[in-house]
């Protein structure tokens, strides 16, 4: 319905400002700053303990697989250095074998000894016996 | 209409069967809570029990003689993979298995259910196995056990089965020390009751296996089976053993007995050659026995050192029996009845002792009892006490017969002439040792009991130097250093008699004089070219009491000789 002469208006309504809105806002902002430290000083050292334990894990592996290797070689040295083979491999290492009469000793007095090369006298063989000697 | 007697019987009935509830309820979770707990948890859990690393076997000298590597062993299950997926799943197992797609596809069709794919391969091919994520394959972790000196010390370090437990020599006697305590972890199972590894709990950490260290020193072992395989490819004898041993505490510094094996290739020994022949084969000594009867004598003052002892006639009578000499002798002095070896002389001297005299002394040497060295199946050796003797067998005694010995046997009673009149029983294991080398159980010596006065074994120790300035024992001097020891040749004993032609060869000594530090023990089994022990044992032992007194350094003695 139209009313001669009349003409709505709202100019006399002046908007009521809040005036706390930068205060929400700071308190926000101040909030969020509080959030973000409290989540930064609990999940930093996690994530620092997590990325330890990681390299921790890749370590231990690593040190397993170092461990298995040096094993592996610690066995091949001992088979490859056993007196047995080194005798086999004299002639090629240019190596003899050592006889006892080319042995000499440093005496207390600081003197070489030779222990004598006496040849080896044959014993005297017995008649044959049931019992034994 | 209400009726107040069934109601009542109503109540009561339910009152009882509430009553039948709560006790059954009281049974099930206070009583039996125990029991419904664990059946549950059986139900529910799996055990599984991990295998620690077994221990390693290690010389005095630091070599490794026996160790353990890691190995996986790759397994499949064809009914857990999708049958359109195996030849995709071979392709990839193939070259991680080092075999070949067919091959691995081939397998994969032959078995029905859960089959080991390939055994013993490189720990890497575990992780290998794990980045496929194909369900039905997987990797389970193994040992080998490794002996890097071959042959060498083979029957001391004994080996293991395919279990890894331990079958024969010190892997066997020590095989709880050297296994550990596996751990033991608890697994949920899923529906079909295989473990889920999601809740994977420690129940029982374990312990790995202790490291043995031995007295046994590598060069010297050496030594001894070298000379005793030139012994045998010199003589043809069937089989020969050795021992050289500390006689201050009873370490045994080697070991030998031939022919050996390779416990890292079983498959290529014979079964017969798997025994340690110086703990396991009791033979008769032969004269090699005389100065023990010497010792008795002369421990019992029935025999002066300086005394002349009637060997005359080449032979002597007792009871029916006349048992010849090897020449007519007359009066020898005791060192000569020893260095002469003579029959007669050591015969009259063993009737001089009282029959429990002569067994006390055999039995405080050790004969007759185990040595307990640290092996299994170490033989007592025979030997009856008086009651079952006859009237030769003191004579029989007095020859080294009727009494059968192992080569330790000897070398712990000539180490007791050796070190002073005591006592000292063999040992191979010095101590054991957790995986970062500290002890765990530490050696600790036991001192001897004392079976001679040590003026009499010093007495008896000079005969046994004239046995090899002057006697039999010719071959087994050393030039540089004082020997003393003494042949004995003896009839291989075979099903209550002497089967002919078959000997044993011994040379037992020790040097150097006047204060010996190692004794050695030769036995040459069955020689056949000569089966005397002054041809056949006696040089055998003085080329390694040379060799041996080059390794441990013993300083030459002034004035001795060849």
């Amino acid at each position: 319905m139209k009313v001669g002469g009349y003409r709505p208006a709202n100019s006399w309504l002046r908007r009521q400002l809040d005036t706390r809105w930068r205060r929400w806002l700071v308190v926000c902002f101040a909030g969020a700053v509080v959030v973000s430290v409290l989540m930064t000083a609990f999940i930093a050292p996690r994530q620092a303990t997590l990325r330890m334990r990681y390299e921790i894990a890749q370590t231990t592996h690593s040190v397993d697989r170092l461990e298995r290797e040096q094993r592996r070689l610690l066995l091949e040295r001992e088979s490859l250095s056993s007196p047995n083979v080194l005798t086999a491999d004299l002639g090629t290492l240019g190596l003899a074998p050592i006889e006892p009469g080319s042995v000499a000793f440093l005496s207390q007095s600081g003197d070489l000894v030779f222990p004598a090369p006496t040849p080896t006298p044959q014993p005297a063989r017995p008649r044959a016996s049931r019992r034994g000697r | 209409m209400f009726n107040v007697s069934r109601m009542r019987w109503i109540v009561l009935v339910a009152f009882a069967w509430a009553a039948v509830v709560v006790v059954r309820l009281v049974q099930i979770q206070l009583v039996g809570h125990r029991t419904w707990e664990s059946e549950s948890a059986r139900q529910r859990e799996h055990v599984l029990e991990v295998e620690e690393p077994r221990g390693d076997i290690v010389s005095r000298d630091r070599r490794l003689l026996a160790g353990s590597l890691e190995r996986v062993t790759v397994y499949a299950n064809p009914r857990k993979i999708p049958r359109e997926a195996w030849n995709s799943v071979a392709s990839r197992l193939a070259p991680l298995v080092s075999q070949t797609a067919a091959g691995v596809l081939d397998q994969l069709r032959e078995h029905d259910g859960f089959f080991y794919l390939a055994k013993d391969l490189d720990p890497q091919v575990s992780d290998e196995v794990a980045k496929l994520r194909q369900r039905g394959v997987g990797t389970l972790r193994t040992e080998r056990r490794v002996y890097p000196h071959g042959a060498l010390a083979g029957a001391v370090v004994g080996y293991v089965n395919g279990d890894g437990a331990g079958q024969a020599g010190l892997e066997a006697s020590y095989d709880r020390t050297l296994r550990g305590v596996p751990s033991v972890y608890r697994v949920l199972r899923d529906g079909k009751t295989s473990p889920t590894f999601l809740d994977l709990r420690l129940e029982t950490e374990g312990r790995p296996g202790q490291s043995l260290v031995l007295s046994l020193d590598c060069r010297i072992q050496h030594v001894v089976e070298e000379e005793l395989a030139r012994t045998i490819a010199e003589t043809g004898a069937k089989a020969a053993s050795a021992v050289v041993m500390d006689p201050a505490d009873g370490e045994l510094l080697a070991v030998g007995s031939l022919p050996s094996y390779d416990p890292g290739h079983l498959g290529q020994s014979a079964p017969e050659d798997r025994r340690n022949r110086a703990a396991e084969d009791a033979l008769e000594p032969g004269s090699a026995f005389k100065p023990i009867v010497v010792a008795a004598a002369m421990s019992f003052g029935v025999l002066d050192a300086s005394e002349m002892v009637d060997c005359s006639g080449g032979g002597v009578q007792i009871a029916n029996a006349f048992i010849h000499d090897h020449a007519r002798y007359g009066l020898l002095p005791v060192r000569e009845v020893l260095a002469k070896s003579s029959n007669v002389g050591a015969i009259r001297i063993a009737y001089r002792l009282a029959p429990g005299q002569l067994d006390e002394t055999i039995r405080a040497f050790g004969f007759g009892q185990q040595t307990n060295v640290e092996l299994p199946g170490e033989a007592r050796g025979i030997y009856r006490g008086p009651q079952s003797w006859s009237a030769l067998s003191r004579a029989g005694l007095a020859l080294g017969e009727e009494i059968s010995t192992t080569p330790l046997q000897v070398a712990q009673a000539y180490a007791a002439i050796a070190n002073g009149g005591r006592v000292v029983h063999p040992r191979l294991v010095l101590e054991t040792q957790d995986r970062s080398g500290r002890p765990v159980t530490p050696y600790k010596p036991q001192p001897g009991a004392h079976v001679l006065s040590a003026e009499v074994a010093a007495h008896l120790a000079a005969m046994l130097e004239a046995v090899v300035e002057e006697g039999t024992g010719r071959l087994a001097a050393v030039p540089g250093y004082r020997v003393a020891g003494k042949t004995g040749t003896a009839q291989r004993a075979h099903s209550g008699g002497y089967t002919g032609g078959r000997h044993v060869a011994w040379f037992a000594g020790f040097l150097s004089m006047p204060s010996p530090s190692v004794v050695i023990v030769v036995c040459v089994d069955e020689p056949t070219s000569n089966y005397w022990a002054a041809d056949v044992a006696a040089p055998a032992f003085g080329r390694i009491a040379a060799r041996v007194a080059t390794l441990l350094g013993l300083q030459p003695v002034a004035g001795a000789s060849a």
